[in-house]
């Protein structure tokens, strides 16, 4: 088990540290720094001297080893967007991508076996195809139009949920502690319900082929021969057996939900790591967008490694082997 | 004041008021209620440079950190002011609240609360007007008036316009290297002006009112004068004053000057999709001529980057202006050219239009002033360093029941305590959330 962690971990920092050269290298090579976007009025020596204080007239090795230093440092940079230290903004905005993903991520596990269970239990009668004909319906939409959709039907239809933001700016500092966390609660509601829709079909699809095959083992026709409810044979037998690959499929959501969140925090607004990336890239804020895959790329890893470890602790023959 | 001035004319901390500082040549106190400017040589623009563009900073807060340090200090994130409101809060990427200080030396501002509700996306900043979250929302486009136009709840006012839209031509060759092969000919210049109908295309995409560019200044000044002859809509007269400049039409229907095809990209921001839409049309009017325009879409820090490298043929730029005439020479000037900088990228150098703007900022005397600016407006009009366009109109959406003061074009917000709500005094709490679209 040790060595698997070792194995994993070892292999999880080579791709980290792929991704964070890649990316460094893709960035440095459009056109523009963070500081083409300032203000025209700014002297030319001023900017040039700027330039230099942030390695950025130097040679792409050299701004890469003046990177790797500051990262080897502990030091994540300074945002010249923001004008403050990128661990401060880290600070502020990871977490709300965290909560929105957290939240999306078990909304999406739990109505997403649920639809899974309900397909294979029925298969082949109306319930069975009329749940995989619309979470495919779901499945298949750009992840921005179905946030658009959502904004367009909450915005002009049914003005039930905020359609933008994290709190009620109006009203919010007025609010009592349970007003805010409802407040926030419904401001949730429609970027999670976006990325929900979009993995949730998957996770059903998954779990219906996962739950069929189970199904066909002799264990199963054993259970139903002794004379046990088919509640309790889905319950008991079948339900924990083909929840084993839905551990994988954690794994894999992970990144697809952090794409998905880029999108949908930036029709939402929702104040997160993904809209902050967005605009970092536009403006060529090198050290905000390289902190931002570095987190990213640091929490689809450990997600993959939290999933192949609970595989191996679930599953006997993969510790075995 | 002393450490105001003294901060925003450093040259460590790179503040975008150092040229409209550059004669002021020290502050002291003569009491302390009184500031005392020196500057270095007398002008109109004097009062103004000193009086507006400077902002009180607190300097028992700021003072002790070094002023390479001043772009991270925590005062950034907390600010403390002079103005009409006290701040209260700042969630990153969310909200930014103020609140009305009674202590404020003209009375306590009408309204109660400032929130600035910040989003990444215009039509982000459109919704939240129309579905109540806010009740304010700047920078209008074309299509949000429509849709604002479907609620009763809501208005549309225009305020002056500071915004100017041209289609700047690089004189200087790519990256750099010697003279432009077609733009460093006034003469070309002048057809390639003469040969867009600029009235058709702006009616176009916005509308019979917007008003034309009649060179690097907006109507909104004191020395716009309409009267400024403009080179007029003529194909034809462009056609033949290309045809003796030496480019002939080639069987290609483009022309050509020896082995030189009369053919230039535009480089176009692709988040404006107005100046899309006339690069388009522009594209057609030159076609018409015998040049031919291929469009260049570029993000912003790309069109940034390239214009100061002369890594460009043209570019569709747009501007805010100063409110202040003088502004002009930041931009427009052979200083400004050969300062390699990322003002006047296109490199238009007229010995004779600095000799006279530098003249009008120096004149003593209004009428004098204005004279020789509008002289200058003439000259540069006439060298066609650009193609000029529109003024953007200036709009913002509010509630109906949002009653703002004037607006000025440069910060529609500095009269914002005398804004008022509703028809009888303004309840006790009363906010205007402000929605905007920022980075």
């Amino acid at each position: 088990m040790r060595r698997l962690l070792a194995r994993r971990l070892l292999q999880g920092l080579a791709v980290i540290w792929i991704v964070v050269t890649l990316t460094f290298v893709l960035l440095h090579l459009a056109p523009g720094d963070a500081f083409s976007y300032h203000d025209r009025h700014i002297p030319a020596e001023v900017i040039a001297r700027w330039r230099h204080v942030y390695c950025l007239d130097r040679p792409l090795a050299v701004q890469y080893g003046c990177y790797v230093r500051s990262m080897a440092s502990g030091n994540l940079g300074y945002s010249i967007s923001q004008q403050r230290p990128v661990l401060d903004i880290l600070i502020d905005y990871v977490p709300r991508t965290i909560e929105l993903m957290l939240v999306s991520l078990l909304v999406s596990f739990a109505v997403g076996i649920t639809l899974g269970v309900l397909e294979a239990r029925r298969r082949g009668q109306i319930a069975d195809w009329g749940t995989r004909a619309i979470t495919l319906f779901f499945y298949s939409m750009p992840d921005f139009w179905l946030a658009l959709m959502l904004v367009l039907i909450f915005a002009y239809w049914i003005p039930i949920f905020p359609i933008s933001g994290i709190e009620d700016v109006i009203n919010g500092p007025t609010f009592s502690w349970g007003q805010h966390v409802i407040d926030h609660i419904r401001h949730l509601v429609l970027p999670a319900t976006s990325l929900v829709l979009l993995t949730c079909a998957a996770i059903a699809r998954f779990q219906r082929s996962a739950m069929l095959d189970v199904m066909r083992m002799d264990f199963v026709i054993t259970a139903r021969a002794k004379g046990t409810s088919e509640d309790a044979i889905v319950r008991h037998h079948v339900l924990r057996n083909a929840l084993l690959p839905i551990i994988t499929l954690a794994g894999l959501a992970l990144p697809a939900l952090l794409g998905g969140a880029v999108l949908v925090e930036l029709v939402f607004s929702w104040p997160g790591m993904g809209r902050v990336t967005a605009v970092a890239v536009g403006n060529r804020d090198y050290a905000l967008v390289m902190a931002s895959v570095l987190v990213t790329s640091v929490l689809v890893v450990v997600g993959n490694v939290v999933a192949d470890l609970l595989y191996a602790l679930a599953d006997p023959r993969v510790r075995a082997a | 004041m002393l450490y105001s001035f003294r901060v925003n004319k450093s040259k460590v901390v790179g503040s975008s008021l150092i040229p409209l500082l550059a004669d002021v040549d020290s502050v002291t106190a003569r009491d302390s209620l009184t500031p005392v400017v020196w500057f270095r040589a007398r002008s109109l623009e004097q009062f103004f440079n000193s009086a507006t563009q400077v902002r009180v900073l607190p300097a028992h807060l700021m003072q002790n950190t070094p002023d390479s340090a001043l772009q991270s200090t925590p005062y950034g994130r907390n600010p403390v002011g002079s103005g009409p409101y006290k701040f209260v809060r700042w969630v990153s990427g969310s909200t930014i609240e103020l609140v009305a200080d009674s202590t404020f030396h003209r009375g306590r501002p009408k309204i109660d609360r400032l929130i600035w509700s910040v989003t990444t996306n215009p039509d982000a900043a459109i919704l939240r007007l129309i579905s109540g979250e806010a009740n304010f929302a700047d920078k209008l486009r074309k299509q949000d008036i429509d849709q604002i136009a479907k609620h009763p709840e809501l208005k549309v006012v225009g305020y002056p316009s500071m915004l100017a839209y041209y289609v700047l031509f690089n004189e200087r060759g790519r990256k750099g290297k010697g003279p432009h092969p077609i733009f460093a000919d006034r003469e070309v210049r002048r057809a390639l002006s003469m040969a867009v109908d600029r009235r058709g295309a702006v009616t176009t995409v916005y509308d019979a009112k917007t008003p034309l560019l009649l060179g690097p200044y907006t109507s909104n000044l004191a020395t716009y004068d309409p009267k400024i002859v403009q080179l007029p809509f003529a194909p034809d007269s462009a056609a033949k004053i290309l045809e003796r400049r030496g480019w002939i039409m080639g069987k290609d229907s483009v022309r050509h000057k020896g082995a030189v095809p009369l053919q230039f990209s535009l480089l176009v921001p692709g988040s404006s999709s107005q100046r899309q839409q006339m690069a388009v049309m522009l594209q057609d009017m030159f076609k018409r001529v015998g040049a031919r325009m291929s469009i260049e879409h570029v993000d912003f820090p790309t069109l940034n980057a390239r214009q100061p490298a002369h890594d460009y043929d043209a570019a569709f730029d747009g501007m805010s202006l100063d409110p202040t005439p003088s502004g002009i020479r930041q931009e427009w000037s052979t200083a400004a050219a050969k300062a390699e900088g990322i003002s006047n990228t296109g490199q238009y150098m007229n010995p004779e239009f600095d000799a006279t703007i530098d003249s009008a900022v120096a004149a003593m005397d209004r009428k004098a002033a204005i004279a020789l600016y509008r002289r200058a407006y003439a000259i540069i009009a006439n060298d066609a360093p650009a193609i000029w366009l529109y003024e953007a109109p200036a709009l913002a959406g509010m509630n109906v029941n949002v009653h703002p003061a004037p607006m000025r074009g440069d910060m529609w917000w500095v009269h914002l305590a005398d804004w008022t709500i509703g028809d009888g005094p303004a309840p006790k709490g009363a906010t205007v959330a402000v929605a905007t679209s920022a980075h």
